[in-house]
């Protein structure tokens, strides 16, 4: 699967390949930071952690939802809109929900319009509504996953280390984990996306996915018997990449056949964060852990080393 | 592959667990009709003698209505199409899955019945999949963001402790003049919540008080240090049993609380000057009037011996009516489950009211549902498709799918039986779990078929010791990742850790030493 002269250039290189994601994980940060400054962001959110306008209007018609939503995306583009039902005693209600913040007397009149177009009849005051809605999340949820984030990392840090018994792997696998998700963060951002509450649970999947190939190269490597460090960076590269290739398969063919859009936008997170854990994995972590275990054989070999 | 196989106690551990989530998940693809969510009291329906369900029933045993006037019923479309046509003043027959009604329909928007498509699993959607009770509320006064955000959290907190978890609570306003008039609005979203319960949940301030004679011994909220919920202290009231009143019944319930310290030296101080009453010295003279938001909602009397004692244990006491003696009990404990929540969260810091409550449908509907499914299985064949291409060998291929789908159907399973939400959260815990359950497999399988360098190793418990050392290293360093998730507060999170967590449990401890077994088998 992997080529021997390329396995021999990297063993002879992996010093200066580890600079390679480093560097990509610092440009991301970067280009976060740039967000955060600009929008005060690092990532755009959509109406489900922002807010938005609400348009609410009840109708004894059953106009088709499609049509709603044809008639009302050119007035309410580039924003996003969704729309639901609502029942209750005194009929059947739309709610057209928008991530719009401060819409103008053109864009209230023009949806209006669209909606009365569609209908076919007036809609008058008191048959509908229009608001501004905050966030369904709010301030602290933010603070909350940041807090939680810290946390669980410390704590992967710590579970590495029992199991290892050294600090270098529990930092390395903490690292990649973060590069990760930094790095999707970062690239989702330059595609625009608007990140809604189905990405943030994206990224929370990204820590499961990417602790499965860092600890498999790390026993590989740590925990090996009679074999040379490079016949088990060969092996544990093999197995990990069946593992993140499967992966990529099930989530590329998903992207090709899914019509719904959170699925999609779940799916295209993945898949950049799996591409991303392909270069943390075997460039960053595997380079300081080769790096950890040469160093390690040295020690032990140098005469006078503790038996 | 040999029969042998199915000896194993691991295999047979494995069909044992399917066979239970099989039976929690009770599936019906055929079921049809809508089922009933709620009755309202004193509604045609509830007079006709339809019951709400009892909470936390599971959805495949609600009662379900198939048709009306010999009209089938499919879905909620055919439900409303229906009722909206009545004329006023008719009778109807209501045909359900348990026995027919004549009901009396004055009104067909008063009829009284909530509900919503039959259900085809005991597993419940969540709010963004099922839909749920939208709610418009707006605050008495206007207020500062400052009160907005102390509201909202107290909402929160109220529904939580009531046991309601899947909600969305979000600030609104109609737009400013001279676009609208500017209006503070607060709009809930309830997943399986009933209207009646969600009315006086949130539409009560809760301001809790309890007097003797006219002193305010102990509010709701900071006066409270907790409240017993555990049926050793609280439920039906023996000494209080259910009474039939003629055309109705009546059930009292009973709980203990345990007050604070500076409560209780206000409670000795209103006492301590108290005489014992004329009629029954056991009791003081006054006695312990309970108001919530300024109405007497009961009064207690207090013992004699408690004079000018710092009492911090007390009993509280209400009674719930019904039209049968089991409608009553669960309207007693329904009550008593409210007032609880009240006395723990304390007051709103303002006064709200409903504007409007309605159904809504879901953001993800079951277009979502059904393209989640498709989607699913294609991607599960085409991971079978490259396992079969790397490793050439059917057996790996199938037992890999095989185990995907035990997974998926134990979690579900799980969900069912405890109860909980299905929503986005849960379904990218199921990925999570789908996920790493075939990197351990490919782990497994890598490590007993070979390839590896190094001499040929024919210890089986070699091999699975290596291959498990790595699954168990990664199961604890992906569980300890999801704890700081499950106690962050918020839904969405907890809802995403619980179900990761369970599943990559399901997954280690029962899924992945059976495929051990398999691999074994397949390749002896």
């Amino acid at each position: 699967m992997i080529g021997e002269k390329v396995l021999d250039w990297f063993m002879a290189h992996y010093k200066k390949i580890f600079y390679i994601p480093f560097l990509v994980t610092l440009v991301a940060l970067f280009l976060l930071y740039q967000n955060y400054t600009q929008t005060g962001d690092i990532f755009t959110k959509d109406i489900s952690l922002k807010g938005g306008l609400t348009f609410t209007f009840i109708t004894d018609k059953s106009p088709d939802i499609a049509a709603l939503e044809a008639a009302l995306a050119p007035v309410l583009a580039p924003h996003e809109l969704n729309i639901r039902t609502l029942r209750s005693g005194a009929g059947t209600g739309f709610i057209v929900e928008s991530d719009l913040q401060d819409p103008s007397r053109e864009t209230v009149e023009g949806m209006i319009a669209a909606v009365e177009g569609v209908l076919g009849e007036k809609l008058d005051e008191s048959k509908y509504s229009l608001e501004s809605v905050g966030s369904s999340l709010g301030e602290s949820f933010f603070q909350q996953t940041f807090k939680a984030m810290v946390i669980a990392f410390l704590f992967i840090g710590i579970v590495v280390f029992i199991i290892f018994r050294s600090l270098l792997p529990s930092v390395a696998v903490m690292l990649s984990t973060f590069s990760n998700i930094v790095t999707t963060m970062a690239v989702a951002d330059l595609f625009g996306m608007r990140i809604g509450t189905a990405g943030i649970a994206a990224f929370l999947m990204l820590i499961g996915y990417s602790i499965d190939t860092e600890i498999l190269l790390n026993t590989r490597l740590l925990k090996r018997k009679d074999e040379s460090l490079r016949s088990a960076f060969a092996s544990a590269f093999k197995t990990g990449m069946m593992m993140t290739f499967t992966t990529l398969t099930a989530v590329a063919v998903s992207l090709i056949f899914i019509q719904n859009e959170v699925i999609r936008q779940i799916m295209l997170i993945l898949f950049i964060g799996l591409v991303a854990d392909l270069l943390n994995t075997w460039l960053q972590n595997a380079s300081l852990i080769i790096w950890h275990a040469e160093h390690e054989e040295k020690k032990a070999q140098q005469p006078g080393a503790a038996p | 592959m040999k029969l042998t196989l199915f000896r194993r106690p691991r295999v047979i551990i494995l069909l044992i667990f399917l066979l239970l989530a099989l039976v929690a998940i009770h599936p019906n693809p055929w079921n049809t009709g809508v089922a009933i969510r709620a009755v309202a009291a004193n509604s045609t329906a509830s007079l006709a003698g339809m019951e709400s369900p009892k909470p936390a029933s599971p959805p495949m045993s609600r009662e379900v209505i198939t048709a009306i006037n010999n009209l089938p019923i499919k879905n909620v479309g055919d439900y409303h199409a229906l009722i909206e046509s009545l004329p006023a003043n008719t009778t109807i027959s209501i045909l359900t899955n348990r026995q027919a009604y004549t009901v009396r329909v004055q009104d067909p928007d008063a009829l009284g019945l909530t509900v919503y498509d039959a259900p085809k699993t005991n597993v419940r959607k969540g709010l963004d999949l099922q839909g749920g009770t939208r709610v418009l509320l707006q605050p008495e006064k206007p207020i500062s963001a400052d009160e907005m955000d102390i509201l909202i959290g107290s909402m929160q907190q109220r529904l939580n402790v009531y046991g309601l978890s899947d909600l969305v609570i979000r600030e609104a306003a109609d737009l400013p003049p001279p676009l609208g008039s500017g209006t503070q609005y607060i709009v809930v979203e309830i997943a399986g919540a009933t209207q009646e319960e969600v009315k006086d949940l949130l539409a009560q301030q809760g301001k809790f008080e309890a007097r003797i004679n006219n002193i305010t011994t102990f509010r709701g909220g900071d006066d409270i240090r907790s409240v017993c919920r555990s049926p050793e202290c609280s439920g039906l009231d023996p000494q209080n049993p259910c009474v039939n009143l003629g055309q109705s019944w009546a059930c009292g319930f009973r709980f203990s609380l345990t007050l604070s310290a500076e409560a209780a030296k206000r409670f000795a101080d209103a006492t301590a000057n108290l005489a014992s009453s004329v009629d029954d010295p056991a009791f003081l003279e006054e006695k312990l009037y309970l108001y919530l938001d300024n109405a007497q909602v009961d009064q207690l009397n207090v013992a004699s011996d408690l004079r000018g004692r710092a009492v911090t244990d007390i009993q509280i006491t209400g009674s719930g009516s019904g039209a049968s003696r089991q409608d009553a009990a669960i309207n007693s404990l329904q009550n008593m489950k409210k007032l609880q929540t009240l006395l723990i969260t304390g007051s709103l810091p303002v006064q709200v009211k409903i504007v409007k409550l309605d159904t809504i449908s879901p953001q993800l509907g079951e277009e979502f549902i059904r393209n989640a499914f498709l989607v699913g299985v294609i991607a599960a064949l085409s991971v079978a498709a490259v396992l079969y291409i790397y490793y050439r060998r059917v057996g790996v291929s199938l037992a890999v799918t095989f185990t995907m789908l035990c997974e998926i159907l134990m979690l579900f399973g799980l969900a069912a039986l405890i109860g909980w939400n299905i929503d986005i959260a849960g379904i990218a815990g199921i990925l999570v779990t789908v996920g790493m359950g075939v990197n351990d497999q490919v782990i497994i399988t890598d490590e007993t078929l070979g390839g590896k360098g190094g001499g040929p190793i024919y210890d089986w418990k070699e091999r699975f010791k290596k291959a498990f050392f790595i699954i168990m290293a990664a199961y604890f360093t992906g569980v300890v990742s999801m704890l700081p998730l499950l106690f962050a507060g918020a839904g969405l999170l907890k809802g995403f850790a619980i179900t990761s967590i369970l599943g990559i449990s399901i997954g280690v401890f029962i899924t992945r030493p059976t495929f051990a077994s398999v691999i074994e088998e397949i390749t002896k």
